[in-house]
This record gives structure tokens, sequence and C-alpha cells, in this order.
């Protein structure tokens, strides 16, 4: 019985770290050091293209890392499958061009180089093996 | 690095371009999709011919390599895009002249604010849900596009609401409102052509991509709102002024015109509105829904073939996740070609599944049943079922 009770808390706990350990990461041009919920949201979904400075705005993610669901439920209002199909629509109909998605440390420094208004929803720990660490601060 | 949904296609026509210069190029910020849709359909039951010995659906059961679409974007300043969809339709071979190769939209766009973007080139018309994404069959659940909304040629009305594309202006836009998700899109475009050509086939006797036969221009415009997050609600509209107009209008334009065997000349107007929604009501079921009621007024300069036609049409679409990967969907339509016609009414319902058997790859499945009554110009009372399928690949 013990086991029983502890098993999900325990991963609800687990989940909870991982949650707290995905950052939001800033390209150096994009001219803030934070950006707000609401924000974030509207550039990951293509609604808001420029920075304040007239940077563009080019955003990438990291798939499949723990807690991305608090990302697209919290963050977006949409679940992973949604916003697949929204970026569909919206690519081809000629409204932007979706997210890039990264799989390591390596090409998260490659896309954050070629884009300095770059925006990516990324993992901590991920961001510990860059060297200089990019700009970066949890979920809003 | 890879993009999502899709895997990365290698940008060799455009790579293989700029190979041969030596300047280091912007090539990082060209960015190319695409997608590739394969169909089938057959006439499974029902009749087989309406009362005219026309053929009704696909009696033999044929595939179309529907398309490959090419869409590239070039980002070529923080604020200057160009965004073009090349397609390759029905296998298009144009030394034997079959298919089609077409430029779905050019246009260069200019960002002056993410509540003000400028474009300028031939784009899709934003009007209603399905439109400005009508050949990307990867990005709707069924095998077609409603007919009732956006395909009236298949219903009983060779005039469309709108057509599907325009050269012009565009402005569009994201910015709240009241504290809602809003966009909208206004465009000025030369419009349709609606003189055929006798000696060549009944073509259209213009380009409308290149030359406006009128002084006057069509405008449309759609607002959208998003009153939460589930729920997306729209309103389109479309009016053109053709001002002058010849046509081979007993064949073309029925029901809209009297029946005349000459060519008639005067002036069209055609204005249409829609109302789109979409609603996610929980647990994956989403609600789709379009109305559009147009008119279609010809003032004959002879005086004798005037004519004033309100034709409606509608659709209501469920969809449902039944598993992780596949989708099944029920929609019921309804188009009136004419007010003033009776017994001329056109229904489709269609059932279907759409399974995502990888990364933006879909399979369809789907059985479309058409019914008519009596006086409806295309099935005349007939009445069938048909097979589609379709494999379709956003990459």
């Amino acid at each position: 019985m013990k086991l029983l009770f502890s098993l999900p808390a325990a991963l609800l706990l687990a989940a909870g770290a991982a949650q707290a350990n995905n950052v939001i990461v800033l390209g150096s041009g994009a001219g803030e050091a934070k950006v707000s919920a609401a924000d974030a949201r509207d550039m990951f979904l293509g609604r808001k293209t420029l920075w304040a400075n007239g940077t563009k705005v080019r955003v990438c993610l990291l798939r499949g890392i723990p807690g991305d669901d608090r990302f697209y439920a919290e963050l977006l209002d949409k679940d992973e499958r949604q916003f697949n199909a929204y970026w569909v629509r919206r690519l081809f109909s000629g409204n932007g061009v979706p997210p890039v998605m990264v799989t390591s440390p390596k090409e998260l420094q490659d896309f954050l180089a070629g884009n300095p208004g770059g925006l990516c929803y990324a993992s901590a720990d991920l961001l510990s093996g860059m060297s200089p660490a990019p700009k970066s601060h949890p979920l809003p | 690095m890879f993009r999502p949904f899709m895997r990365p296609l290698a940008a060799s026509v455009l790579l293989a371009a700029w190979a041969g210069t030596a300047h280091a190029g912007p090539m990082d910020s060209v960015t190319i999709d695409g997608y590739f849709s394969l169909e089938y359909e057959k006439n499974v039951a029902g009749d087989e011919f309406n009362r005219t010995g026309k053929d009704m659906g696909d009696l033999n059961g044929s595939f179309d390599t529907d398309g490959l679409d090419l869409v590239i974007n070039a980002q070529l300043d923080p604020r200057v895009r160009l965004s073009t969809d090349i397609t390759f339709e029905h296998g298009a071979a144009t030394e034997d002249g079959q298919g089609n190769v077409a430029v779905e939209y050019a246009f260069a766009e200019y960002t002056a604010a993410d509540w003000l973007r400028v474009r300028a080139g031939k784009m899709f018309i934003h009007f209603g849900i399905y439109n400005d994404h009508h050949t990307a069959k990867p990005a709707f659940l069924s095998v077609k596009e409603p007919y009732s909304v956006g395909r009236t040629d298949k219903m009983g009305d060779d005039l469309r609401f709108y057509p599907r594309w325009g050269s012009g202006l565009g402005l569009l836009g994201d910015f709240r409102l009241a504290g809602m998700d809003a966009e909208y899109a206004v465009q000025i475009t030369n419009g349709d052509i609606y003189t055929f050509d006798d000696a060549n086939g009944g073509l259209p006797d213009a380009n409308p991509y290149e030359d406006d036969l009128n002084e006057s221009k069509a405008v449309n415009g759609r607002l959208r709102l998003w009153p939460t997050e589930d729920l997306r609600l729209g309103l389109s509209f479309y009016t053109d002024d053709a001002g002058s107009f010849g046509a081979y209008c007993s064949a073309v334009l029925a029901p809209d015109c009297p029946a005349v065997t000459a060519p008639m000349t005067g002036s069209y107007e055609t204005t249409s509105l829609g109302l789109e929604m979409e609603w996610a009501l929980g647990g994956g079921n989403t609600l789709q829904a379009e109305f559009v009621q147009g008119n279609s007024a010809f003032t004959d300069d002879a005086g004798a073939g005037d004519f004033d036609n309100d034709r409606t049409g509608w659709y209501l679409m469920w969809s449902r996740p039944v598993s992780e990967h596949v989708t099944g969907y029920l929609r019921y339509e309804d188009f009136d070609p004419s007010d003033v016609a009776t017994n001329d009414l056109m229904h489709i319902g269609v059932a279907g599944i759409n399974w995502q058997v990888g990364k933006g790859a879909h399979l369809k499945l789907e059985l479309d049943h058409y019914n008519s009554e009596n006086a409806n110009p295309e099935l005349k009372g007939g009445a069938y079922t048909e097979l589609k399928a379709a494999f379709a690949l956003g990459f």
C-alpha cells in the first residue's frame, strides 16, 4: 500500500521538477531579458514576429523534453496535435514559417547564432552544456 | 535541425541554383516546405448517370496524382518576406498538355507591425475557413474541402461565391480586441474574369492576374475572433462589380442566367457574405461550420436578360479522435443554387477517417453521398455514393 501511494507522488514530483527546469531562451538580439506569457504565446503562434527593437523573431522548440504538456497546455492553450495543425494551416496559407526543431545543444547554439532574434523553448539541462550560456528564464 | 511536423526537404532546387554563384547568399533565410497528395475516387453505389446522361462521380475508379506543391519563404529582411506556392497538379506533363503547373500564390510582404502587414502579388482570396489553404490536403481532415461553400460548381452553380485567387494588394494583421485574439485580412484585386472566348474553347479571354477588364476592383475581407481559446468565429465578404460582361450565359452560368442561346453583354455584380465557426468542445470533439450567402446580379445592355439570384451554401462538420493517430469525421452539406428556382437543392453527406501514419503523413478514407432535387443543375435529381481515399504528405 505504501508503494501505491508513494509512486504517484514521486511521479508528480519528477514532473514538477522537469517543468521547473524548462526555460525560454532568448537570442542576443532580443533586446529584452524576459518575455511575458502573452508575448511568448504570440511569438510561438506566429502572431508576434518583431521584437520591440525591430529584430525579427524566430522561434525554435526542443521537442519531447519532460514537462512539454505544461508548455502546450498552459502557455499556448493547445495540445501538441492542435499546435501542429495550427502551424500546418498557417504555413500552407502563406502566413508564416513554423518553429524550428532543435535536438541538441549544438543545434540550439547554431540556431541562436544565425537568429539573433531567436526565442526557444528548451530544458535548462541543455543549456548547461553551452558556452557562453544564452539568456534564459523559466516559463512565464 | 528539422522543422516540426515534417522531415526536411533537401533544398535542392534553390541550393543547386545558388551553388553556382560565388557570393555567400541569404539561403539561410530561405525555407522550403511543401505537400503532396494522391487521391482515388469511385462511384460505388447509386445512379451512374443523371437524366441528361452525364457521368455521376468517377465510374471507373481513378487515381489522381492530385498535386505536388513547393512552398518557399524567403525572409529578405526582418520586415520583408517573399512567399510562394508553386504547384504541379495532376501529374503535370506540359509537353502533352496534361495537368497543371501554376503559381498558387506569390507575394511580397512588408511587416509594418504585427497588426499591419502589407502584401502585393497573387494571393489566395481570404474567405472562410478553407480557401487560403484549399490545395494543402495535409492541412485538413477530409479528402476534399466542403463543396457547398467553396466549389459550388460541383453542386449546380458555376458562379462561385468568390474566386480562388486574386492579384493585387492585401492588408493583414493580428491584434487583440476587447481581450480577444483577432486577425483580419482585406484584399483589393482585379477580381475574376466573367467573359469567355468563344474561339478559345470558352476559356476566360484574359488573365485576371495580369489584366483587369474593368475599372472597378474586387474587394474582400475576413475578420476572425477568438472569444475563448476553444472557439473561433469569423466573418468574410467578397464583392466585385465586373462592369462589362459577355458570356455563354446558358452554358456557363446556369442557373443564374435566364435561358439564352447567344452571349449577352451588360454589367455583372457579385456579392458574398460568409460566417465561420470552429469550436473545440473538449474530449477532442470539434465542430466546424460555415454559412455563405451570395448574390449575383446581371444587367443586360439589351434589357432583356437581367437576372438577380441569391445562392446559399452551408455545412456542419463534427470530428473526434478515435485513437492517438486516427480521427473520425462526419459532415453534412447543403447548397441552394437559386432562390428563384424550386426543387434545386443538392446535399452531400460525408463520413470518413483520417489516419496519421507518420510525421506529416495522412491516409484518408471516406464515403460521400450526393443527392439532389430534380431541378438541381448538376445532378438533376440523381443520387450516388462515392468512395474517396487519399494519401497526403506535408514536408
